[in-house]
């Protein structure tokens, strides 16, 4: 209830007080230079000098976000980031572009953009790594030197594991691929909307290799649903989940909600069905199953294809060299720190790293800064505390409009960042929101060493 | 998304906004200040003036939940638990304090203003004799305010209703 003569008071209170119009703009000035101040003057630590050579093999999310935490800790290192392609993929944004929320201008910039000044860019990809020689060896044949290596060389899309694949007819006679690229995002955009125009068999799956963002497969199943639904089709439709193994989801609570939603939205699952082949043109699928090979007609695919490391690291040393990364070639790191377990000088983040669980920018984000953290302490002669949990978080798309915010570690535990306030197996407008307004700044941030 | 820092909050809202976070700033804290001073100066709340701020700012609230929804793609019919009928709430509430205080805070000191003009247009001799007098200026112009105030029936102000 408004109270005037409280008000009356405290006018007079303020009146009474010796504060002129100027110093009140005075005093609002210095609050908000102080605001401003602070926090740089307490975020600002002391640069290490140093003359060590950096080389950071990748400039995707992990390899701009190590050059800009370097660039930002160190004085007088040669910092090295190795990448050929001129052109940076937003990919935590491919998901909306292929459900027609966004355009392929918005998963789409340049590296030049975010990288550090003092950085040097060789616009090559790195052919060879030597860590025994401390040298890698780029395409042209130029050889680099470094004291510490930074892998962070992203992964393969193998596509050709899948026989009769043919990734230029994406978009065309209900095939689709949200993962390969910006415009194969669009062109699945446009095939899935064909779909939900006319209804038919629907064909949802994810590879029996590490991938990264597992949670895209099952987003874009829910999206389909949704779009059939707002458009009066879902009863035209049959949509079928082949998982490759006898989950939907590594995290066994996230498992059993999904398949939960799966059930309340009619779609159907099967279990331990891996795509071998397809045929674009008669529009037939083939799984292998317990049972024996599968054929699956279909009117719409969202094919995604095995991940493996990039060719030059798993034909290097770096490698796992047994154990279940071993096989597609994943780097041999120490999950705590990302510390290479037989080159102590050099490192993997990002989606080349051969830990468990998450290959999604949100493990790009804490990755980085302990990685980072273990190569300043090498450098200073001093010990790194510094760990990495395997935090990862999924906005888990279930609607258009809705997701859940899943965040969880290497233990299979759920580590929500809002307890309480956004439960992370609620279907929210609020987790929607942060993945279509919050994430992609975020992301842009972290490139630019800012979060 | 494991910690919030204000740093990174700051950085995630540049990154979002660009230049717009600066303009964005600028109004509120322009517009908080303008609020405080009119006050200062009023000595009062004008409740007419008020009431109608808050009208302005219903239509505010109701544009931020429009402009939130366009932005994020989606809409406030999206909401699945209490998280969003919360952002719904903060959202809505933030256009209509927003708009409330801007309109409050820009009505009133358009009548200071026009007061201003009123004032040397109608008393030129006061105000000369204000240049000499100093004291007598201020009480010339609490004279006309008064009858400025008259004219545009705002003298029912808050500090007199009780």
């Amino acid at each position: 209830m408004f109270r005037p003569h409280h008000d009356t008071e405290l006018l007079h209170q303020v009146e009474s007080r010796p504060l002129d119009r100027r110093s009140f703009l005075m005093l609002g000035a210095a609050g908000a230079g102080a605001l401003l101040l602070l926090p740089r003057a307490a975020q600002a630590r002391e640069r290490l000098r140093t003359r060590a050579r950096i080389v950071i093999a990748g400039a995707g999310a992990a390899g701009l976000a190590a050059a800009a935490q370097l660039s930002e800790a160190l004085d007088g290192a040669q910092i090295t980031i190795i990448d050929a392609r001129r052109e940076h993929l937003y990919q935590p944004g491919f998901t909306l572009v292929a459900a027609g929320i966004k355009p392929a201008a918005y998963v789409s910039s340049t590296t030049a953009e975010y990288l550090p000044q003092g950085v040097e860019w060789l616009e090559e990809r790195v052919a060879e790594f030597d860590p025994d020689g401390n040298r890698v060896v780029t395409e042209s044949g130029k050889a680099v030197g470094y004291d510490f290596l930074i892998v962070a060389t992203g992964l393969k899309l193998d596509y050709d594991a899948i026989d009769g694949m043919d990734t230029r007819l994406i978009g065309t006679n209900g095939l689709g691929s949200v993962y390969h690229s910006p415009a194969g995002a669009e062109a699945t955009w446009r095939a899935l909307s064909e779909f939900a125009d006319r209804g038919g068999v629907g064909v949802f799956l994810r590879p029996a290799t590490e991938m990264k963002c597992a949670g895209a497969p099952l987003k874009y199943a829910f999206i389909v649903d949704d779009h059939l639904r707002r458009r009066g089709n879902r009863g035209k439709a049959e949509l079928i989940y082949n998982a490759n193994n006898k989950v939907l989801f590594s995290v066994p609570i996230v498992h059993e909600k999904v398949r939960m939603l799966f059930r309340e939205r009619g779609i159907r699952t099967h279990y331990d069905r891996v795509l071998q082949a397809i045929d674009p043109r008669r529009r037939v699928a083939t799984f292998s199953s317990p049972e024996g090979p599968l054929e699956l007609g279909y009117d719409f695919i969202n094919v995604i294809p095995p991940m493996r490391a990039p060719d030059a690291v798993r034909a290097s040393p770096l490698r796992w060299q047994d154990g279940p990364w071993a096989h597609d070639g994943w780097m041999e790191v120490d999950r705590a720190n990302l510390r290479h377990k037989r080159y102590p000088n050099v490192f993997g983040v990002g989606d080349v790293a051969g830990v468990p669980k998450g290959k999604t920018a949100a493990s790009v984000k804490w990755q980085v800064p302990v990685a980072v953290d273990h190569l300043l302490a090498s450098i200073a002669g001093r010990t790194s505390e510094a760990v990495y949990d395997g935090y990862t978080s999924c906005p888990l798309i279930t609607r258009l409009g809705r997701a859940m915010l899943v965040e969880f570690d290497y233990h299979d535990n759920l580590t929500p960042s809002f307890p309480g306030v956004i439960a992370p197996l609620e279907e929210l407008w609020v987790s929607w929101v942060m993945k279509t307004m919050a994430l992609k700044p975020t992301y842009v941030a972290m490139l630019r060493g800012r979060a | 998304m494991k910690e919030l820092d204000p740093m990174i909050l700051l950085a995630v809202f540049q990154e979002m906004l660009g230049a717009l976070l600066w303009v964005l700033l600028a109004t509120a804290v322009g517009g908080i200040v303008a609020f405080i001073a009119l006050i200062v100066r009023e000595r009062r709340i004008v409740s007419r003036r008020l009431v109608r701020a808050e009208l302005a700012g219903l239509v505010g609230g109701a544009l931020s939940l429009v402009l939130m929804a366009k932005v994020s793609s989606s809409g406030f019919t999206d909401a699945g638990g209490p998280a969003d009928w919360f952002l719904i709430a903060l959202v809505f509430g933030a256009g209509l304090v927003g708009t409330t205080i801007i309109g409050y805070a820009a009505a009133g000191w358009l009548v200071q203003l026009a007061r201003g003009a009123t004032a040397t247009q109608a008393s030129p001799p006061v105000a000369n004799r204000a240049a000499a007098m100093p004291p007598a200026q201020e009480h010339g112009n609490t004279v006309v305010t008064a009858m400025a105030r008259r004219a545009k029936g705002e003298d029912r102000t808050v500090a007199t209703e009780h």
